[in-house]
């Protein structure tokens, strides 16, 4: 639902990503923006340039802070230093919520950068479960789970992704970050039906969502964030948002990115759907 | 699992045929990874591999262009990937990935050679930029601070993010 308690029970609209190309448009024409979301570990340094434009930012804008390498599925206790960092950061920004994915990426300090699917199996979960609320616990921030693409599957799976999805953030009572380009990336990689994992979780506990673009190959899809949304996923978003209530949106381009303007006109497409579900359902 | 992503890519940038001790690598992805109707188990798990790879040499090839430039592109790529081999990444940051770069370069000059020196030099001038991009930083020091300080007790320091580098 729109404002809830993982979101820090803010009511935040349409947002994109902070990104290099588009620091001078930003800072220089100041843009109407809702929200920008920034990827914690760019600015998790101790000076500099990075630290620069974010305080800027910061003067002008909400910002929402999304992790890449926090690891809540690795068996690897967390790195303190990172948290220390990450906590740092957090108060710098007053994000009201903090994300982070879904996933395992590091294993006796040796760190991949990449968002490594999962065995969904009950022990996992539980352990999973139990660094999330570690995490926030350190943090004081409520943290949504995000939900990854992937390519591969395990043996060991003892469940489907979104039976997984949904028993981590009720265990770490935790929200989610509702990426549907990975849902949709990931149903067509493994062969299920997207509409399955949108109807399935606690719709509750959704306090941001993901929409972005993705490349079809031969003979899998890879989440490249490097196009506009592609109609399946807009239609996607549309149920989600009937599920879930018009919550804070996100876009994210991460690669060929183009101009500040194009980047935002595709993410604001958004309220074509969040605008008819309004009308459907006013509050 | 994570051990078969750090593997080297084969040249032509495919998973390795063959795990270390010997077995089929399509024996040892099956029994983790699912195939599915499309893709079997090793070309599931090569996508991993691949990517990773794709990632870290990407990332060292935008912080070394001037190592680059002094060994050539193709010994770059050689060098790159005999780097990482010995010293994936220890960081959650992508910005560390060349902090041990300097120490293989000495361990190993061969893969700099003839220009060892030179390529040396040019990876530490390029780490220490690393470093300033981001480093910490004190307020500096203002026309009043300096005003309203009794010279006796003015010290004046460098910026930490500063680093003094002795090059050949």
């Amino acid at each position: 639902m729109p404002a809830n308690p993982f979101n820090g029970y803010t009511n935040y609209d349409i947002g994109i990503g902070l990104r290099v190309p588009h620091y001078r448009h930003i800072l220089a024409k100041k843009p109407v923006v809702d929200w920008f979301e920034i990827i914690s570990e760019n600015f998790m340094v101790d000076g500099g340039r990075p630290l620069e434009v974010l305080d800027a930012i910061l003067e002008q804008y909400r910002v929402v802070q999304h992790g890449v390498a926090i690891y809540f599925g690795s068996a690897d206790k967390f790195d303190r230093e990172h948290l220390r960092r990450l906590k740092r950061l957090v108060k710098r920004t007053k994000t009201p919520w903090l994300s982070d994915h879904l996933c395992w990426g590091s294993v006796d300090g040796r760190y991949t950068h990449d968002l490594l699917p999962m065995p969904y199996t009950f022990a996992v979960a539980r352990h999973t479960a139990e660094k999330i609320r570690a995490a926030r616990d350190f943090l004081e921030v409520p943290i949504c789970v995000e939900n990854v693409s992937s390519y591969a599957e395990y043996h060991a799976s003892e469940m489907t992704e979104w039976e997984f999805l949904s028993e981590v953030s009720e265990l770490a009572d935790c929200g989610i970050l509702l990426d549907v380009n990975n849902i949709y990336v990931s149903s067509q990689n493994h062969n299920f039906n997207p509409y399955d994992y949108l109807n399935h979780i606690p719709h509750h506990r959704v306090g941001q969502m993901h929409i972005a673009g993705h490349s079809k190959f031969e003979k899998y899809i890879l989440d490249t964030h490097d196009h506009p949304v592609l109609d399946p996923v807009w239609k996607m978003y549309a149920h989600a948002i009937k599920l879930v209530g018009p919550t804070a949106t996100l876009l994210e381009w991460d690669d060929r990115i183009p101009s500040f303007d194009e980047v935002h006109d595709e993410a604001l497409k958004a309220n074509k759907f969040r605008n008819a579900q309004l009308a459907e359902s006013p509050a | 699992m994570a051990s078969t992503l750090f593997r080297p890519l084969t040249p032509q940038w495919g998973m390795q045929k063959r795990w270390t001790d010997g077995a089929a690598m399509a024996d040892v992805a099956s029994e983790f990874i699912k195939p599915n109707d499309r893709l079997s188990s090793f070309e599931r798990l090569e996508i991993y591999n691949r990517q990773y790879w794709f990632r870290v040499l990407d990332c060292l090839y935008d912080d070394y262009r001037g190592l680059r430039a002094v060994v050539g592109e193709r010994k770059f790529l050689k060098l790159a990937r005999a780097y990482l081999a010995r010293y994936p990444s220890d960081s959650y940051t992508l910005r560390d990935l060349g902090n041990r770069l300097e120490q293989f370069l000495r361990e190993e000059p061969d893969w700099s050679a003839p220009h060892s020196e030179l390529a040396l030099d040019m990876a530490r001038f390029e780490w220490a930029q690393v470093v300033a991009f981001d480093g910490p930083a004190k307020a500096p020091i203002t026309h009043d601070d300096i005003l309203d300080t009794p010279a006796s007790k003015l010290k004046l320091g460098l910026q930490p993010y500063l680093g003094l580098l002795e090059l050949n």
